[in-house]
């Protein structure tokens, strides 16, 4: 899987690919708004993280021009400005997804495969994880073929999970994905432990092989 | 209070009626040295006429005798002594109150006098003429009754001419004065002044708009700053949240050092939320928000929905929604806006909580359980709230002020029987 890393603070870029390469990803890097333009016309990526504000030119520009181009690309514009309308301007061009900067690098990655697997597997996307079987359409579980019934905050936090196997994700990580785009939201850790405590308990029920492990004073992992 | 112009209305009257009451002794006075001056010129001529008259008939002694007493029988105003006397004598004048009675009534009338002589036949004869004159208190009633009419006339004339003068003369004054009242920082409009004749009012709108130019000058560049320094630092953030996210994932860290990156972590996070508050805060003044119509009832199901799923206990929230609301708005901003209100009910509410939402009559209200009354003057401003033990940003409330006198919007708080209510008229 090729990403193409398009962030002109040298740093954060390779904290992302630092991140990313565990999982099987081959990074590239563009600082700027010419490089960018070069990496993007030459070559075919799984996944272009686009940071809007680039030296030398609106990142705007390049999205446009890969949905120009007809490239099937998949986009997620990060950015520093945050504002509702540039979020709502970019989707709008074609952007699959879109992360306000500063994000966790769970948040990320749990992004970019959700969008590689929807790129890849297109209407049947079946996901198949040992024994959990997960409908990412009808947003369904199965263990050893019985049905689960999660929440929609439960099923969000396992494709997180799913999305950063054997990472620890942090106690904040999870609580600023269950808030989502809520301005103003929860830092309580309560709500984390009790959405976590009761999808662990669904999928023990079930009899999954208990692979969601509590890591002490940080957080929890996916260890598959 | 009194208005500005009352006040030379009230000293002016008050000047009006002074000099008009003193100018009653002094009108008499002027009247009655008049009045007896001709009445002396009078009595003179009458002198000369009654000396003429007797002279003419040129009579014998006896025969003048018989002319006074029948002179003095018609003309009672005149008396002609039958005493003869070889010199004159001085004339003098005088005024006296004599009681007199005519028509069967007696009344005390005031006479002006001439003591005089008359000559005839080269020999002199005593002469008293007295001529009525009207009486001092008379007059000064006449002069004062008149005097009142014309203070009656001056104070309705000040009244009816302070009435136009302020419509007409200070109505730049008052222009300026509604201009300076609707006028809002937040809003970026400037007020545009007219122009006057009178100096005084130019000179007050002239520094009025240059004081008005630089408070927005420097109020664009404090809000200029707060968006760019929020900016700056979300780079910076990013880079240490991903160091941190980075570092947890070493195996080899003891639980002591995991500890220290979790506190490191949540005044990360906590940072992270201050700064994204802060850079909504900046911009919900710019006009950058499109406006649709928004069906709040519809939002707030759907709101109401979400924070379900986050709390394990949806029971808390209970839901009295029986009218539709649709206000014309940003959809994202409104969103915010109640968001802010549901989180803030379900942070700060005492344990077992109970959420009450209401909306009807345009009104949204939010109720919580509470224990003592909140601050209502503090409650919507930036970082009143916020402390090292609350952990919210402390901006969650100023943002829904912020965001409802954008569309001018109501924002209320009240505190009865234990619960707290935030109320939103639309």
């Amino acid at each position: 899987m090729k990403i193409l890393i398009i962030e002109d603070e040298k740093e954060l870029a390779l904290n992302m690919a630092e991140y990313l390469n565990k999982e099987d990803y081959r990074c590239e890097f563009a600082e700027n708004f010419e490089q960018a333009v070069d990496k993007t016309s030459s070559f075919n990526y799984d996944c272009i993280l686009l940071d809007l504000m680039l030296p030398g030119g609106d990142g705007i520009k390049i999205l446009e021009t890969l949905k120009n181009q007809n490239k099937q690309d998949g986009v997620i514009i990060i950015s520093a400005k945050g504002s509702l309308n540039d979020k709502i301007k970019g989707l709008q061009l074609g952007a699959d997804d879109y992360l306000a900067k500063p994000f966790h690098l769970s948040e990320l990655s749990a992004r970019i495969y959700s969008i590689i697997r929807r790129k890849q597997f297109g209407n049947s996307n079946n996901l198949i994880l040992h024994e959990l079987q997960i409908d990412l359409l009808a947003k369904t579980v199965k263990v050893h073929d019985t049905d689960i019934s999660l929440t929609k905050k439960e099923f969000d936090l396992l494709l997180l999970f799913i999305g950063n196997k054997n990472r620890v994700i942090s106690k904040n990580a999870l609580a600023e994905h269950l808030s989502g785009d809520m301005a103003d939201m929860f830092d309580n850790h309560d709500f984390v432990y009790a959405h976590i405590k009761n999808l662990k308990k669904k999928l023990t029920e079930a009899g999954y092989n208990n692979y969601l492990k509590t890591v002490y004073g940080t957080g929890y992992k996916w260890e598959a | 209070m009194t208005k500005l112009l009352n006040k030379p209305l009230k000293a002016f009257t008050l000047y009006a009626i002074l000099i008009l009451v003193c100018s009653i002794p002094a009108y008499y006075l002027i009247v009655d040295s008049i009045w007896m001056e001709e009445l002396d010129e009078h009595n003179y001529i009458l002198r000369e006429q009654t000396q003429e008259g007797f002279n003419k008939l040129r009579p014998t002694s006896d025969e003048l005798s018989q002319s006074i007493g029948l002179w003095n029988k018609i003309q009672p105003t005149s008396t002609v002594f039958h005493e003869a006397q070889n010199s004159p004598i001085s004339d003098s004048i005088y005024t006296i109150n004599r009681i007199v009675s005519h028509n069967g009534q007696t009344e005390s009338d005031r006479f002006r006098g001439l003591l005089t002589a008359i000559k005839i036949d080269g020999k002199y004869y005593k002469l008293r003429i007295e001529t009525n004159v009207e009486e001092a208190d008379e007059t000064v009633l006449a002069i004062s009754l008149i005097t009142c009419i014309f203070i009656t006339l001056l104070i309705v004339g000040f009244i009816l001419l302070n009435k136009r003068l302020s419509k007409r003369i200070w109505q730049p004054f008052y222009n300026t004065l509604e201009q300076i009242k609707s006028f809002d920082l937040n809003q970026s409009k400037t007020p545009a002044f007219s122009n006057s004749d009178i100096e005084e009012f130019q000179e007050l709108n002239q520094s009025l708009s240059k004081l008005i130019k630089n408070n927005l000058t420097i109020y664009n560049q404090q809000k200029e700053f707060t968006q760019n320094a929020s900016h700056e630092l979300q780079t910076p953030l990013a880079l240490l949240k991903t160091k941190l996210d980075l570092l947890v994932q070493d195996v080899s860290l003891t639980e002591h050092q995991r500890q220290t990156i979790e506190t490191l972590d949540e005044s990360l996070a906590r940072i992270t939320r201050i700064n994204k508050n802060l850079l909504l805060l900046a911009g919900i003044e710019n006009k950058e928000y499109s406006i649709a119509s928004v069906d709040i009832k519809l939002m707030l199901s759907s709101l109401v929905k979400r924070f379900k799923e986050y709390t394990d206990q949806p029971d808390t929230i209970t839901e009295d929604v029986y009218e539709a609301v649709t206000v014309s708005a940003n959809e994202s901003l409104t969103e915010v806006m109640i968001s802010n209100l549901l989180s803030n009910a379900i942070r700060h509410g005492s344990d077992n909580n109970k959420i009450h939402i209401v909306l009807k009559d345009r009104t949204l209200t939010i109720s919580n359980s509470g224990t003592t009354s909140l601050k209502s003057e503090y409650l919507f401003k930036r970082f009143a709230s916020a402390s090292s033990q609350s952990p919210g940003t402390g901006l969650g409330l100023a943002i829904v002020k912020e965001i409802a006198d954008k569309y001018a919007w109501t924002v209320s708080y009240a505190y009865k029987e234990n619960l707290h209510f935030f109320s939103i008229k639309f």
